[in-house]
């Protein structure tokens, strides 16, 4: 989507999103996700914006094969690091990603180096949404109430004053 | 004609993780809903298949419910 290529050094924009087992500890979740922004360092990486992995329950049931047994999870913990990258390198962080044991399930994408990610904001944004209907109705109302004009008519008196001008003048 | 909702709030890339917004555009089933019933331009339709897509991936949000 919109993925922008800086064609001199082959840079471009990255984002890992990625869900860590929720049998880790809470405590150790951040250090997990320091070891994935280390590894984006070392290769050639510059990290742009990241997020705090997060405990959160999934929309459905994952699962993970670990040693010889498939394992369900119905919970992780979901964080993600936007990143600039050689696009020769991007393979590395793949493949370390894929081998990681505490990483569930991760997505890596290219993006943009804007902000991209609303957030809280997202969520004013989509009541907005919810509530557009009843929004256009009041548009409407005041575009039917236009009776200031009509309110403050000129007087009669005034009226035969500008007739009488109009007749002196036409004479 | 409705006016397309991220161009007029100028949003130009649909973040995956942007859930509450994407959550709008889905049917009781979790479905993606057709481009008559959004009213988004077709460039953001694309983008917001591909966002919901990616987030049903992630376990943000379901394939299937109900």
């Amino acid at each position: 989507m919109n993925a922008e290529i800086n064609t001199k050094d082959g840079v471009r924009v990255y984002e890992i999103g990625y869900l860590f087992l929720p049998s880790i500890p809470e405590e150790k979740v951040g250090a997990e996700a320091a070891l994935i922004e280390e590894l984006v360092e070392k290769n050639k990486g510059e990290i742009i914006a990241r997020e705090e992995p997060k405990k959160s329950v999934l929309a459905y049931q994952m699962i993970k094969k670990i040693g010889s047994t498939n394992h369900r999870f119905k919970e992780g913990y979901f964080g993600w690091v936007k990143f600039e990258m050689p696009q020769a390198d991007v393979n590395v962080i793949k493949e370390s990603l894929d081998i990681n044991p505490s990483v569930l399930r991760y997505l890596l994408i290219t993006t943009i180096k804007e902000d991209t990610y609303l957030g809280e904001s997202a969520k004013a944004l989509a009541k907005e949404l919810a509530g557009e209907g009843e929004e256009t109705t009041v548009v409407e109302e005041v575009k039917v109430i236009p009776p200031e004009v009509i309110v403050n008519p000129a007087s009669v008196e005034e009226i035969d004053k500008s007739i009488d001008e109009m007749v002196t003048k036409g004479e | 004609m409705k006016e397309c909702y991220f161009t007029k709030n100028n949003i130009n890339h649909i973040d995956y993780k942007d859930t509450e917004i994407l959550k709008k555009f889905l049917n009781p089933h979790s479905r993606i809903l057709n481009r008559k019933k959004t009213g988004v331009c077709a460039k953001s339709q694309r983008q917001l298949a591909t966002a919901v897509k990616r987030a049903r991936f992630m376990g943000l949000l379901p394939y299937v419910s109900r």
